[in-house]
């Protein structure tokens, strides 16, 4: 993802500018609103998501963001805020905010919800997988029920795309596994069926069941229309 | 009051008037005696002496009355009514007395025959004084009717009088009552100059408390930034340092970590509920659809459960009978609390369950984990925050219990058959 990242201590700015870089994002860093509004009005169109600090030296965060959300461009906001009111939390999201984060917060959390806001400001592309009602698009890596995209977390995201790929046929349990958490990562046993369990969850109200296959895998069968 | 002043008036006019109109009555009695008495006239040693018809005649007309007279020389009678009551009031020129089953007036007038003489002519001229009473009783039933009629005339104009004069007061009480709980603005109603002071020191009192909350305000937002700042990085710096140590540091890192989020949930905790208490006293309350509060609750923390792997399963939020009339932004909280402690002590791989349903008039919100459970000690008794500062919830457990009391609304915690906990929260449906 290519993000821009408004934070000014430069602390906090540092450890977050090392961990999006090693995980792959594109970050360019502001740490002043001045700074942030000079990089949104030259490369507007170039960023995924934001990550947006309220208390700015310059001035608060919110200003950038009613310019974001002016522009109508597809572009997400994660605001971070270390006010604790939710009043605040609620007018940020009024405001535009696709989601916030309270300082201090955890870089797992940062991720999933990095991830989220990503998903949230993906348009539906014209050439998907149809799999019953659901259309699945494999380049943004999303799962649409008309034009709502269903919320399906990474796990189930990854045992969808698996067993979308038996075409039809049982998905081997062992395949599904490797899928999930490739071959050199723990996982517990029973973890394949805590997740077939909760994306089936998700999926049954869309017209999709998984079956189980007894002793070797899983199915995923369009429920026929009675 | 106006009866008992209007018998009081009353009775005190009946006696001045029954007075005067005695005094008169006497008066013309006097003159008619006199007249009586001035035509006797001694012949041969006897007393002759005219009766003034024409006197009694006009005695009559100034009044339908009895009219009776009596002539004496010494005790003998010479003319008239022997049995006037006259032995009984020897000595008085006037009298009153029950005669002949009548209220009577009578007055006396005498002279000597000779001089040096004791023996003396008396004359008594009587009349009933029936109609005399009557007529001042009649006066005095008008002038206490005209009393009464004067003071409830008085007091209506007092009463009218008195509401125009707090017109003014009774509408800014009725702005009081009608502005919200946070609105500190002053009164800008145009006032009469006897309430001017009184509107002033409100004014000045409003603009007291709306400077110490917005100082409180300001403090509060001030330090949660100061404070939440420095621990975000070292929690930060601490994460990624985990990533690059040698196998043996890490575990002291990982320590770190959990002591800095620790830190950090508590400062969170704790001026949550600094400001819990502030929307207390700001009392803002709403209508609130619990259902889709909780679903907005669970979006938002389904990353954190994500991170966890443990899954968030929120059932039955669609009703629409599940309405709390409260503080949306405390019931948002004190969910969360619940939600995510529950996610805290979730093991992985299994979910949390998120329940709302409407029981027995109450909304009841349900957050079950199937986590270690708690001390069954605990179970049954009412929740101290000291004894479970550091247990299961931290100050969590104090925000959600501080909610439901304000709310008056109750937490119930209990073990699950099967293991884990099982909080219920209860709300009085609205």
């Amino acid at each position: 993802m290519r993000l821009l990242l408004v934070e000014d201590t430069k602390d906090l700015a540092d450890a977050l500018l090392k961990h999006l870089r090693q995980a792959g994002h594109t970050t360019d860093h502001a740490s002043s609103l001045s700074a942030a509004e000079g990089f949104w009005s030259s490369e507007r169109d170039a960023y995924d998501v934001i990550i947006l600090d309220i208390e700015l030296p310059d001035g608060e965060g919110t200003t950038l963001l009613k310019q974001v959300r002016a522009s109508g461009l597809p572009v997400g906001v994660l605001v971070l805020t270390a006010r604790s009111e939710v009043e605040d939390k609620v007018y940020l999201l009024d405001v535009g905010a696709d989601d916030y984060l309270t300082k201090p917060f955890v870089l797992d959390e940062l991720d999933a919800r990095l991830r989220a806001v990503k998903r949230r400001h993906i348009a539906k592309p014209l050439v998907t997988k149809e799999v019953g009602n659901l259309a699945y698009d494999p380049t943004n890596r999303t799962l649409w029920s008309g034009s709502e995209q269903l919320q399906l977390r990474s796990q189930e995201l990854k045992l969808f795309e698996g067993l979308i790929q038996a075409n039809g046929w049982t998905a081997a349990k062992e395949f599904l596994f490797d899928h999930l958490y490739g071959l050199d990562q723990d996982a517990s046993s029973n973890a394949i069926e805590v997740h077939v369990s909760r994306l089936r969850r998700k999926l049954a109200p869309h017209g999709l069941d998984i079956e189980t296959i007894r002793g070797y895998g899983y199915q995923l069968k369009v429920r026929s229309v009675e | 009051m106006l009866v008992i002043v209007s018998i009081a008036v009353y009775w005190a006019t009946n006696a001045v008037v029954e007075r005067s109109l005695r005094e008169g009555q006497d008066r013309n009695l006097q003159a008619v005696a006199q007249v009586i008495l001035d035509s006797a006239v001694k012949t041969d040693g006897s007393i002759n002496f005219e009766l003034p018809y024409q006197a009694f005649e006009v005695l009559a007309y100034s009044a339908p009355e009895r009219i009776y007279y009596a002539v004496f020389l010494g005790s003998e009678i010479l003319s008239g009514y022997e049995d006037i009551p006259l032995r009984e009031h020897a000595e008085a020129s006037s009298f009153g007395d029950i005669y002949r089953g009548e209220s009577t007036r009578f007055v006396v007038a005498s002279k000597s025959i000779r001089p040096g003489s004791s023996e003396s002519l008396r004359v008594v001229v009587g009349q009933t004084e029936t109609s005399y009473q009557k007529q001042s009783s009649t006066i005095a039933a008008w002038i206490a009717f005209a009393v009464l009629v004067s003071f409830a005339l008085l007091a209506l104009w007092a009463e009218l009088s008195l509401r125009h004069a707090l017109k003014p007061v009774v509408a800014i009480e009725q702005d009081l009552i009608e502005r919200s709980a946070d609105d500190f603005s002053p009164i800008e109603r145009p006032v009469p100059s006897e309430v001017v002071r009184l509107v002033q020191t409100l004014n000045r009192i409003f603009e007291q408390h709306r400077g110490l909350l917005q100082e409180n305000r300001a403090f509060i937002a001030e330090a949660t930034h100061q404070i939440k700042t420095p621990i975000a990085a070292i929690l930060m710096r601490a994460e990624l340092l985990e990533r690059e140590v040698e196998q043996q540091s890490r575990s002291a890192v990982r320590d770190l970590i959990i002591r800095a989020r620790y830190a950090s949930k508590l400062t969170t905790q704790l001026l949550m509920r600094a400001t819990l208490t502030y929307r207390e006293v700001l009392g803002a309350r709403e209508q609130v659809d619990v259902g889709a509060l909780v679903a907005s609750i669970l979006r938002t923390l389904d990353p954190v459960a994500e991170i966890k792997d443990v899954g968030l399963v929120g059932v039955d939020l669609e009703s629409s009978d599940l309405i709390v009339f409260g503080d949306r932004i405390a019931l948002r909280e004190a969910i969360t609390c619940l939600i995510d402690n529950a996610i805290d002590y979730a093991p992985i791989l299994t979910d949390v369950e998120v329940n709302v349903c409407l029981d027995d008039k109450r909304v009841r919100v349900t957050v079950m984990d199937r986590g270690p459970g708690i001390d069954t000690d605990e179970l049954g008794e009412t929740f101290d925050t000291d004894k479970r500062s550091s247990g299961h919830m931290g100050l969590g457990l104090s925000i959600v219990e501080k909610v439901a009391a304000s709310h008056q609304g109750q937490l119930c915690i209990s073990n699950r058959e099967g293991g884990g906990t099982q909080c219920d929260l209860l709300f009085a449906a609205s």
